[in-house]
């Protein structure tokens, strides 16, 4: 009985003394026997016993984090972290001298929270490496880049003629774009074209820096189509726009005569009539979809009329003619100006 | 012959008559059994128990010279990934469950939440203990002392309060430990948002079990003698009492528990309805309101929190200190509070919830309420002396005041409230429900408003040397709330008639003894 007494009481004490033996952490009690948990860096204690703190070992590692990753020259700040680890994940002893290498310079800073921070600053565009080393280790590398200034930047007009045509491709440019800083704007950057008009009209041409130069390119077909439009030119690159420059929009001009045939299509009771070729006085077809519109008069004396594009310099036109009419006149209007043929007689009923 | 027959007829007759009841009894229990397990609520919200949002338990410090400004959604964003990761890790260590981790915790800091909650596999004494060992952070008050520009990677130096305790076998509690702490947290906004990437504690000061302490407002801390009720309105017990908060029917009611000679009011929080942040804003208007009804009225409060209160899981206790920290400063201001309730009968969740948890949960919560004020008393009103006595140091030495409920036979009451005295370590008990129920099904069975009168004035006499005294409960409740008491119709039937006052708002001969025995009873206090 009295063994059996003194066992029961070894089991009653047996349950508080084990746990006043646990080791309280960061993540609660731990079983003093636990290795794992051994080697977690941080303060310690036992009920009743004065604390001890577990130091990190050596670093082990750095995770650099950088950001922002696209900087604004002269502009924007960004910061270098290295988190500095040893081999079981602690976080670095304070003041543990960290070096960073950014564009190849290098600088150091000492950790608290097992952090070390460098801040990022730069006006020169590029794309830049970075890195962070301890004496035991170093940190992958990390990519940045400073990209140009664009709100300094002042666009010019690049000299040319000013002189634009109707259904004519015109390429307006601006001189080499830059920074305050002398960074030449990146290529695909919106570089926007202004033209105002004389009569009041405004077109926005949007364009892009390419080989650091704003450009753009001009089809005119609804201005100055009878008469020369002229006005001021202006280019728009981030909040800058360049100062303004003449341009005129001449219309375009034939370029010898304008050939009209006439053929019949028997199994569908069709004139096709061909018009063609739309030559201007710039070598070159008029452009296609170029509007054209034709007009015919028949021998009754009606008048079909026929909206159409020109395609590959030619405009085909099929009409369906009334029983034993004709075409007798036609006429066409395009960006070329008009046309007025006479015709031979074709009617539906010949052969 | 003849005789022989007729009395083997009288036999089977008896038999048949006893069978017969016995299948009346068996179906009563079964339909009783049936009411139990099934719960008519007339709203889903009646069903579901708890805030639709979680309360933040984050105070956050200022912070100057970040490199990138930390603002008040920062704040929003952190706090509540902060809320989560201790909450999981809290149920992952409870539970052996890791699998949520990867939610909130990644890098280093993911390894050792998961190698913490990680449930040894081998059996014996040694890893019994080591598999029960939990921890909760309860408040956090972090403060910001790094902040990548680019938003990506954010330092913390936080001073949590911080539960750690072990169970045994039994689920008793063998070691709690609560600490305020001084740790350094590594945060990392992913993909999926912020997560603690590292976690190291740098210090830690224990917070040793202290008495309330004298101020100002409460200079002195012996508490006088209690005397009065444990008070819902008639028509509003329970769940309905904060919501249909009427002060026209309760000034009316104080009126009655002064009449009846009594200086004091038990009243109950709603866990819910002091923590659902929808709730909480008009809840704590009216707990003000109340207080300074009671005051103006000259009397005394116990509040008691946490009613209705149906998990103890550690992942929870945060949301539970939140509560304190909203409440508390509420109760402190208040002349009128001269005790605090930490928690009505919690030892009826031991069975379900486990011993050492709820014993924990006390001693945290005590704690938080320490904190926030010294000098509020507090107490734990257990449903019988033992559980009161029997509460480890570790969590009885926070208490200033042992109360216990008493609704055992009443002729053991004298030598309860002994037992209580004898082991109180000199502090005050107080007898905080006592009641008979009046209800009758018929002929005075179970019960009547005249043996009601006569049981209560013998258990008040019996408990004359309490230090405090309250009944339960002032009114009758007809419907009395199906949450706390139940749906069996006999005990709903016993629950509805405890009043001193029956439905019709008339005094039931209870009330008459109540006041003849309270005149007496803070008679001999004062004159002590």
């Amino acid at each position: 009985m009295k063994r059996f007494i003194l066992f029961a009481l070894f089991l009653g004490l047996a349950a508080p003394a084990m746990a006043q033996s646990l080791v309280a952490d960061a993540w609660g009690l731990a079983d003093p026997a636990d290795t794992v948990r051994a080697t977690w860096a941080g303060y310690r204690f036992k009920a009743s016993e004065p604390g001890i703190t577990q130091e990190p070992e050596a670093p082990k590692d750095i995770l650099l984090f950088v950001g922002a990753k696209s900087l604004i020259a002269g502009q924007d700040p960004a910061q270098a972290v290295a988190l500095v680890l040893d081999r079981f994940g602690n976080l670095a002893i304070d003041g543990t001298q960290v070096t960073f290498t950014l564009d190849q310079r290098q600088t150091i800073a000492p950790t608290a929270f097992g952090i070390a921070d460098q801040a990022i600053e730069g006006t020169r565009a590029g794309h830049y490496h970075a890195g962070a080393a301890t004496t035991y280790v170093q940190s992958n590398r990390a990519e940045y880049d400073i990209i140009p200034h664009l709100l300094s930047v002042v666009p010019t007009l690049a000299p040319d003629d000013g002189l634009a045509k109707v259904e004519a491709f015109h390429d307006f440019e601006t001189l080499p774009l830059a920074d305050q800083y002398g960074n030449l704007v990146l290529g695909g950057t919106s570089a926007s074209f202004i033209l105002k008009a004389d009569d009041g009209s405004i077109t926005l041409l949007p364009g892009q820096v390419v080989g650091a130069s704003g450009t753009t390119r001009l089809l005119a077909r609804d201005l100055g189509q009878k008469n020369a439009l002229s006005g001021q030119r202006t280019a728009l690159v981030g909040k800058s726009v360049s100062s303004p420059v003449p341009y005129v929009v001449l219309p375009i001009q034939a370029s010898g005569a304008l050939g009209i045939e006439l053929a019949k299509v028997p199994d569908l009771g069709l004139a096709r009539m061909t018009i063609g070729p739309f030559l201007t006085d710039a070598g070159h077809y008029l452009n296609d979809g170029a509007p054209i519109l034709a007009q015919t008069l028949l021998t009754n004396g009606m008048t079909l009329k026929q909206e159409a594009w020109v395609q590959d310099g030619h405009v085909v036109i099929d009409l369906l003619l009334p029983k034993d009419t004709s075409l007798v006149l036609v006429t066409v209007d395009s960006p070329l100006g008009r046309t007025e043929r006479l015709m031979s007689p074709i009617n539906r009923g010949q052969p | 012959m003849k005789i022989t027959y007729r009395y083997s007829r009288l036999l089977i007759g008896m038999a048949f008559l006893f069978g017969l009841g016995f299948a009346v009894f068996l179906s009563a229990i079964g339909l009783a059994a049936a009411m139990e397990r099934s719960q008519t609520f007339r709203y889903f919200d009646e069903a579901l128990i708890g805030p639709a949002q979680n309360p933040s338990g984050i105070d956050w410090r200022e912070n100057t010279d970040l490199d990138q400004p930390f603002t008040p959604p920062h704040e929003h964003e952190v706090g509540r990934a902060l809320n989560e990761a201790w909450g999981q890790y809290s149920a992952a260590l409870a539970t052996g469950d890791a699998q949520f981790l990867p939610d909130r915790f990644s890098g280093p800091a993911l390894a050792r939440a998961k190698h913490a909650s990680q449930k040894p596999t081998e059996t014996g004494s040694e890893q019994t203990w080591f598999a029960s060992a939990s921890m909760s952070v309860l408040h956090q008050n972090p403060r910001p002392v790094f902040h990548h520009l680019d938003g990506s990677v954010l330092v913390l130096e936080d001073q949590p309060l911080v539960a750690r305790f072990v169970l045994d076998e039994a689920r008793k509690l063998t070691d709690l430990q609560l600490t305020v702490d001084a740790t350094v947290t590594v945060l990392m906004n992913e993909l999926t948002g912020w997560h603690v990437y590292a976690h190291e504690m740098r210090g830690s000061t224990p917070l040793v079990p202290t008495r309330a302490q004298a101020s100002a407002l409460r200079p002195s801390v012996s508490l006088p003698r209690l005397a009065g009720v444990n008070y819902y309105p008639a028509a509003t017990p329970w769940r309905q009492f904060w919501p249909s908060y009427d002060e026209a029917i309760i000034s009316k009611d104080l009126a009655l528990v002064r009449g009846l000679g009594g200086n004091t009011i038990r009243i109950f929080l709603g866990r819910n309805d002091f923590l659902d942040p929808a709730l909480q804003a008009t809840n704590l208007l009216r707990l003000e309101a109340i207080l300074h009804l009671a005051h103006t009225q000259g009397l005394m409060v116990v509040p008691t929190l946490f009613d209705l209160k149906g998990d103890y899981a550690q992942h929870l206790w945060a949301h539970d200190d939140a509560l304190l920290r909203a409440v508390v400063p509420i109760l402190a201001a208040s002349p009128a509070v001269v005790a605090v309730d930490l928690k009505n009968e919690p030892d009826l969740d031991y069975a379900s919830h486990g011993e050492g948890v709820v014993q924990a949960w006390l001693a945290a919560m005590a704690a938080t309420v320490r904190q926030i004020a010294p000098d509020l008393p507090l107490t734990v009103g257990f449903s019988a002396v033992d559980p009161a006595i029997n509460l480890p140091p570790l969590v009885q030495d926070w208490l200033d005041v042992i109360s216990y409920h008493d609704y055992a036979p009443i002729e053991d009451a004298v030598a309860r409230l002994a037992l209580a005295k004898a082991n109180g370590g000199g502090r005050p008990v107080m007898v905080t429900e006592i009641g008979n129920s009046s209800w009758t099904l018929s002929a005075g069975i179970p019960s009547s408003i005249e043996k009601q009168a006569q049981d209560l004035g013998s258990r008040l006499n019996a408990l004359t040397k309490a230090d405090g005294l309250l009944i339960w409960t002032l009114h009758d409740f007809p419907d009395p709330d199906s949450l706390a008491v139940g749906a069996s119709p006999w005990v709903r039937g016993l629950q509805s008639s405890f009043g001193l006052y029956d439905p019709a708002g008339l005094e039931k001969p209870a009330g008459a003894v109540t006041r003849t025995f309270f005149a007496e009873y803070l008679s001999e206090y004062e004159n002590d």
